[in-house]
């Protein structure tokens, strides 16, 4: 075949130019369009500006034709009047309000025409009128001479001219004579004006009128120059005068616009009058200009030359949305042009050459179907998996070798037969038969789906038994839908099946032992324990019936406790009878210790007196396993099944483990009876102390808190009447000691002496309740240090007396600082007090080990006691000796032993009357 | 006016003990106000504020009051700005240990023990009024009334 994109080679290539083509025409098109959209607006533009050109040139012309008419009118002034005064011109020329209506004229005054001997005549005259240092100037000898005799307004600016001979100067001249000779208003060239400052500087001009003699004709160049009696006249300042005629264009003029005006017909810079923009100068800007017009303008007999040129600001509009439209649209529909066609031209090719490629791929692929179909049949020949295919009317239409051995046909047997046959019977998974409506084929025939994994028995009878296979079935449909042919594959899976089977049955097995030890972990009491194992072995084991039995000794008799399943009063039967008088394989089990099966108990004589009600119940074989306690058995459990011969080794096996869980859990419950009820009592027992502990911890807590706050109120409360009595008598004693007898005054001293003693008493007190209620904080203290200390202090009260402190260094203990302070304070100051009255006190403090004990004491040479009173030392108010001869409450020792006891040490005394004391503690 | 010293104490044995050992240390007795309990301490320290009666220099002041006690006293003292600087010696026959802490944190200057020797309670009392009056200086910015 001939590929079809070389038919035509060489309009190809004017076929692949045409979108260019396209593209050049377009955007040539778009030129054009453009061209003539940009000459257009060119030419609205060059219109515009002649347009403000005459704008601007007509303005100007028109003021300066309304000054001459002023002028005019001026003159009018004097050839109305004989004489005309200063004060008329000026009452005329502020009539006319000229700075308001006429911005840019800088006044109008009058210049006198005068001969030489006239000049003089005429000086005289105005230096009467009051200005003294009026002059005419320049000075010099002429033969005739103008003066400005009036020039209003009469501000300082003009009044630099008054007096001013602008004949003497040439350029004014010329204009002058001009005026005169043809009798009409005449501007002068570019002048400075003499108004002009240093400072500001504009270009300035005049405009002369001559003023005749009315009362004489002046027709004649001589009578006019004959009869001239001045000129009326207003200089003007160039950029003052035309910001006021530009003032309605000045935006326009700024912006757009360079307007330049030169005097005479030539724009060369020294004849320059005005500049528009005074700030860019003109010619500063460097622009070409588009658009440029000089005009000449004849004003008064003189030639301006009015320079125009446009700006960007002007030329940028040229550049409007029109042109630039055209130029975007039209280069884009060009380029969209320029694509759409290029699509078509290559969307063609491309077309023919995809037909082209799926052509050699169709042959490609019929060459490999016919490949494939060979193939397909030899591999299904082959294939281990049995294969048939039906005909749309159910009929066999191809059998592979595996199919015919399942089916036990030759290939030409199965040509043509239905699925139904009286020589094979289809299976369902549990055995029973498929109805013809179910076989796969017809299903697949009946849906139009496929099916898959279908488990299917085919029983061929006596020819070659049962088989099961897998079966997978597809249809295949035409375009209609129908279906044109099922296609069946089987698999021979026979033997997986069995193995199957006994798997389950193990599984089954296995999972009620396993769910059994979880009833037996989860179980409180055994009665729920044993329901819960009838009721597994009944669902899981699935026994048609399941119960335990216990012994009771009493009744010499087993009793059922628990059952599950199909029993229809059975047991209850069982009972009646009485189970042990017989032989069953309950009792069996109970008189040997070993399990007992009835493996087909319709013909076993031994189930003789329930055999009729079992096999009612649906009961085909039985068991009974012991259950044992210790080693005693003390009862059985007993398992139904349905069919006979159930009982196989395996399962005998896993209910024999089953039993022996069953009775280890027993024993389990029996000794968590036991220990249960004791744990019961020693809980009791535990609580009741427990509330007891708390009861007298509440009731301690309560007496502490008493007592806490018993000495606290003591601290305020009782000290308070003992300084009454100690301070009134005080008082009584000193003040009023002349009132009382020696009688009385010995009485106020017991009275304040029992004060002082009841004080010491309460601070005692309250230091032993304090010792009794602090908290222990158990630190290393270095007694050593703190005796030092002490026996300072205790030194200082008594500097003269006689004392030897014997102090062994680094006794150093476990115990509460503050409070080993208070027992040193008192075993040293006990031991002060009473050797007060030796020569020589001699105070020792060490320590000694006893055993394993460390001893620490307090020893000292004083007053000593006797040692049969030594139990009486430590207690509270204990005294052993006068108060006349030692002081002191009795507190201080049973504050001593009671930190000691705090500690957990020990506190005694040892001494003899006489020959000192000695107390020894530890901790 | 002479400088006052605010006395709260409600036993009148002790206020006269007080005000004779003041009396001894040559303080007349016009300069001390006698508070009978924490309320009309509080009241006459709340008069000083409109001005009607004299600031004092110093409180001495009991613990164990009717109405409001002396801690009571001692907080609202501080806790009011005109008084926040006012000096309070606490006299008490107290020496718990913990009643020296909360005074001292509630912001008492000194804390005195209520001796039962009237020797030394007196002695003890001059030296109060002697340091309290004419040695120790307060703040200006406390708004003396």
């Amino acid at each position: 075949m001939q590929p079809i994109s070389s038919i035509t080679p060489k309009w190809s290539v004017l076929f692949r130019a045409t979108p260019w083509l396209i593209l050049c025409l377009c955007l040539a098109a778009t030129y054009i369009l453009w061209n003539n959209a940009q000459n257009h607006a060119q030419a609205r533009q060059k219109e515009e500006f002649d347009f403000r050109v005459n704008d601007v040139t007509a303005d100007i012309k028109n003021r300066i034709e309304g000054y001459e008419l002023i002028l005019r009118g001026s003159k009018a002034l004097f050839n109305a009047s004989r004489e005309v005064s200063r004060q008329d011109f000026h009452n005329y020329i502020s009539a006319l309000n000229l700075r308001q209506d006429y911005p840019g004229i800088q006044g109008i005054g009058f210049s006198r025409w005068l001969s030489a001997q006239a000049k003089t005549h005429r000086l005289a005259q105005v230096r009467a009128a009051s200005f003294h240092d009026y002059s005419s100037h320049p000075l010099g000898g002429r033969d005739a001479y103008s003066t400005i005799i009036f020039i209003e307004p009469f501000d300082w600016r003009n009044q630099r001219a008054f007096g001013y001979d602008m004949y003497a100067e040439p350029l004014r001249r010329a204009a002058m004579a001009l005026a005169r000779d043809e009798n009409r208003a005449a501007i002068s060239r570019k002048v400075r004006l003499l108004q002009e400052t240093e400072g500001e500087n504009q270009a300035g001009f005049l405009m002369y009128l001559p003023v005749y003699r009315h009362d004489v004709p002046h027709d004649t160049l001589a009578q006019r120059r004959a009869n001239l009696l001045g000129w009326v006249y207003a200089p003007f300042r160039m950029n003052d005068l035309m910001n006021g005629i530009l003032e309605r264009h000045f935006g326009e003029i700024n912006e757009t616009l360079d307007l330049e005006i030169y005097d005479g017909d030539m724009s060369i810079p020294e004849n320059l009058m005005y500049v528009a923009d005074q700030a860019h100068g003109g010619h500063a800007v460097l622009h070409q200009s588009r658009f440029e017009h000089a005009e000449n303008l004849e004003l008064g007999g003189h030639q301006w030359t009015i320079y125009m040129r446009s700006r960007p600001g002007f030329e940028s509009r040229l550049k409007n949305e029109r042109t630039q439209t055209i130029i975007i649209a039209g280069t884009g529909i060009s380029l969209l042009l320029t694509w759409i066609v290029w699509l078509l031209v290559n969307g063609r090719r491309r077309v023919l050459q995809l037909a082209e490629k799926m052509n050699l791929e169709l042959i490609e692929t019929s060459r490999q179907l016919r490949e494939n179909e060979r193939y397909q049949h030899a591999l299904l020949a082959d294939l281990p998996a049995a294969v048939v295919v039906h005909g749309p009317d159910g009929a066999i239409r191809y059998s592979n070798a595996a199919a015919q051995h399942i089916l036990g046909l030759t290939e030409a047997e199965a040509m043509g037969r239905m699925a139904q046959s009286s020589e094979w019977r289809f299976l369902h998974e549990d055995g029973s038969p498929l109805p013809a409506e179910t076989y796969p084929v017809n299903q697949v025939f009946a849906d139009k789906k496929p099916l898959h994994a279908y488990l299917m028995g085919i029983d061929r009878g006596a020819i070659s038994g049962k088989s099961w296979t897998l079966v997978n079935a597809y249809p295949e449909l035409d375009n209609t839908g129908q279906v044109t042919q099922v296609v069946v594959y089987f698999l021979d899976v026979t033997q997986h099946k069995q193995a199957e089977n006994q798997l389950k049955n193990l599984n089954r097995f296995y999972s009620v032992l396993t769910r059994a030890n979880e009833a037996i972990v989860r179980a409180t009491c055994q009665s729920q324990l044993f329901e819960d194992i009838c009721r597994i072995a009944v669902e899981d084991g699935q026994f048609v019936m399941a119960w335990v039995g216990l012994i009771d000794n009493d009744l010499s008799e087993i009793i059922p406790v628990a059952h599950w399943g199909n029993d229809a009063g059975y047991l209850e039967c069982l009972r009646k009878v009485g189970i042990l008088s017989f032989n069953g394989p309950t009792a069996q089990t109970l008189h040997t210790g070993d399990y007992h099966l009835s493996q087909d108990i319709a013909a076993d004589a031994a189930m003789n007196p329930w055999r009729r009600k079992a096999v009612q119940r649906g009961y085909g074989s039985s068991a009974a396993f012991p259950i044992h306690l210790g080693h005693k058995v003390v009862g059985a459990i007993n398992l139904y099944a349905a069919q006979a011969h159930y009982f196989n080794a395996e399962i005998i096996h896993l209910l024999h483990d089953l039993a022996q869980d069953i009775s280890f859990a027993l024993g389990a419950f029996d000794q968590q009876d036991r220990r249960a009820f004791a744990e019961t009592q020693l809980q009791q027992l535990n609580q009741e102390l427990e509330q007891r502990v708390a009861e007298r911890t509440r009731q301690l807590e309560n007496a502490n808190k008493e007592l806490e706050s018993f000495s606290y109120s003591v601290s305020h409360d009782l000290r308070a009447p003992l300084r009454s009595i100690d301070g009134f008598s005080d008082i009584l004693q000193k003040t009023y000691a002349d009132s009382l007898d020696d009688k009385g005054r010995d009485y106020l001293g017991r009275v304040r002496r029992a004060s002082k003693r009841m004080g010491e008493l309460i601070d005692d007190l309250l230091q032993l309740s304090r010792v009794t209620l602090a908290e222990l904080r158990k630190e290393k203290v270095n007694l050593s240090a703190m005796v030092q200390g002490i026996s300072a202090e205790i030194q200082e009260t008594a500097p003269q007396r006689q004392a030897t402190w014997i102090i062994q260094d680094d006794i150093v203990v476990q115990a509460d600082s503050r409070l080993m302070k208070a027992v040193l304070e008192n075993l040293l100051g006990n031991a002060w007090k009473f050797t007060a009255n030796q020569p020589a006190s001699r105070i020792e403090f060490g320590l000694i080990a006893q055993g394993n004990e460390k001893v620490i004491f307090v020893r000292d040479n004083g007053a000593g006691f006797d040692m049969q009173y030594a139990g009486k030392l430590f207690g509270a108010f204990q005294r052993l000796h006068n108060i006349e001869e030692f002081d002191g409450t009795g507190i201080g020792l049973a504050t001593v032993q009671r930190i000691i006891h705090r500690h957990g040490g020990r506190v005694w005394a040892e001494g003899q009357t006489g020959h000192g004391a000695t107390i020894y503690f530890t901790l | 006016m002479g400088k006052k010293i605010l006395l709260v104490e409600d036993n009148p044995d002790d206020v006269e003990l007080a005000l004779l050992a003041l009396q001894a240390s040559g303080m007349e007795n016009s300069h001390t106000v006698v508070a009978r309990d924490g309320q009309e301490a509080l009241d006459y320290l709340q008069r000083t504020a409109h001005g009607s009666v004299a600031k004092p220099e110093v409180i001495l002041l009991d613990l164990k009051l009717p109405r409001i006690d002396g801690f009571e006293v001692l907080k609202r003292v501080r806790a009011n700005p005109a008084t926040r600087y006012l000096p309070i010696v606490i006299l008490s026959s107290s020496r718990e240990e913990r009643d020296l802490i909360t005074c001292y944190e509630l912001g008492a200057n000194s804390y005195i023990q209520k001796s039962l020797d009237f020797s030394i309670f007196s002695e003890s009392v001059r030296q109060i009024g002697q340091y309290w009056l004419c040695l120790n200086e307060v703040p200006w910015q406390c708004p003396r009334v």
